[in-house]
């Protein structure tokens, strides 16, 4: 069998053109992995104030790690929340004459038990594990 | 040195000589709105220097950037100056883009054999919307951090929540993303696709003038004189009301009453009543509509299904702006 020199030159292009897109492949396949951030250690608990010094009625709002979260008395006990909103993620903030929860995006609302009132949202605000230290500090975390 | 001793070793005479001569090819003048296009090139080189510029003092760290931003305005020498080209330009960019998208689309240009041209045309305005998005939030003022926990939760939807946050929450790292999309990917984006798209135009010459012969310089002197027009508008836009810079965002809230560029008002208003999972669909209905239309052979419901998007737009963005 003779290899005339057309079958090579198409023999050897091939070979180039498979080696080209697996270079390709291989510099750009980690690119990906690259972009999706790794996972890093969470704030764990975080002491946010003195029980006693929230009046009912009232709110705090505190950094939990990355996230925000909000404290608040609603005359019976302490509700803590992380603050963003389920609809679109902006911060939540406490409305101390209405004693809700309002979205300043998109308008949502939520009661002081999380759920949801009123405006565009996706289920009632995440509720953070909370104790009370010894010395009658709130503590959020797990 | 003679000049012969350059064009030996560049051609640079000879392609000047070609782009004059593309340039100068005859075009359907009287047609309204004919240097949209150059206009909107125009205004994006100024808004590449002016963009430059700015990355010499701006620091894109969650603390510290919308100090840099005020020291920029209120401390460096015609800081206040550069800064308010740079907003200004891109305000006028996105309605340029968009009046340059109209006409485009109402003429029918995207038709046969412009489809590549009208692709990447609409690639060049996401990517011009997307520019004037990520640099929203770069001053980290109080319209910054909710139009990152807006843009994540877009991105979350169709599950890429992680690429746009950089991490499970939006902070530092969304914002350093919002950076390098501002000011690497997305202008590199622009200027390749940019090329392409002059390329195609030079390619299949603009509608109307396929069979127009002879040569004429009534073209780059029209839009010589538009980019003129636009310059002038920008100065005064510039100096007279100089780019604000909003008060510092909160780090524990989101303000009250934060609200998006107007472009972006018919989304804001829109997702106030559609379920967080179908806000996505308000960008990919919009695109699959442009992107499809070369395909659509029937030119007046397809003129119609564009004026009624927007229509739609206008009024949910009239509604946004005063909600």
């Amino acid at each position: 069998m003779s290899v005339s020199g057309s079958d090579r030159r198409a023999f050897l292009d091939t070979l180039f053109f498979t080696s080209l897109a697996a270079v390709a492949v291989a510099v750009l396949a980690p690119v990906p992995f690259f972009l999706l951030p790794p996972a890093r250690a969470r704030v764990r608990r975080v002491i946010v104030g003195l029980a006693a010094e929230l009046r009912p009625g009232t709110a705090r709002k505190f950094a939990y790690g990355e996230r925000v979260g909000v404290v608040l008395h609603d005359g019976t006990a302490l509700r803590v929340f992380d603050a963003r909103c389920t609809h679109q993620g902006c911060k939540v903030n406490w409305d101390p004459n209405g004693r809700f929860l309002s979205c300043p995006c998109h308008g949502a609302a939520f009661s002081s038990t999380g759920e949801p009132l009123r405006g565009p949202h996706d289920g009632p605000l995440e509720t953070l594990p909370y104790r009370i230290t010894a010395s009658g500090e709130i503590e959020v975390g797990e | 040195m003679r000049v012969g001793w350059i064009e030996d070793r560049t051609g640079a005479r000879q392609w000047f000589r070609s782009v004059r001569a593309r340039l100068s090819r005859p075009l359907p003048l009287k047609s309204a709105g004919i240097t949209l296009g150059s206009v909107a090139l125009f205004l994006l080189f100024l808004q590449f220097v002016s963009g430059a510029l700015l990355t010499v003092y701006y620091v894109p760290s969650w603390s510290d950037a919308h100090d840099s931003v005020a020291h920029i305005v209120t401390e460096v020498r015609f800081g206040w100056l550069v800064r308010s080209v740079h907003v200004w330009s891109a305000h006028m960019t996105v309605a340029i883009v968009a009046l340059h998208l109209m006409r485009v689309f109402v003429r029918g240009a995207y038709a046969r054999p412009r489809e590549a041209t009208w692709w990447c045309g609409v690639l060049l305005g996401s990517l011009v919307a997307g520019a004037a998005f990520t640099g929203q939030a770069l001053p980290m003022d109080e319209e910054a951090t909710g139009g990152m926990a807006v843009a994540a939760s877009f991105a979350d939807s169709v599950g890429a929540g992680a690429l746009v946050r950089g991490g499970p929450y939006v902070g530092q790292a969304t914002l350093s993303r919002m950076f390098a999309a501002h000011v690497v990917f997305i202008p590199g984006s622009l200027l390749l696709l940019i090329t392409l798209h002059l390329a195609l135009v030079g390619r299949h010459r603009l509608q109307g003038a396929e069979t127009m012969e002879g040569s004429s310089s009534a073209f780059p002197r029209r839009a010589a004189l538009s980019c003129s027009g636009a310059l002038a508008v920008l100065a005064v836009l510039a100096v007279a009301w100089p780019a604000g810079l909003g008060s510092e965002a909160d780090p524990l809230g989101t303000a009250e009453h934060v609200k998006p560029m107007w472009i972006f008002l018919p989304i804001y208003q829109a997702v106030k009543g559609i379920p967080a999972w179908a806000a996505p669909l308000l960008l990919a209905i919009p695109a699959g509509f442009l992107i499809l239309v070369p395909f659509l052979p029937w030119r007046r419901p397809v003129l119609a299904a564009g004026a009624v998007l927007l229509a739609a737009a206008v009024a949910l963005g009239v509604l946004g702006a005063m909600a």
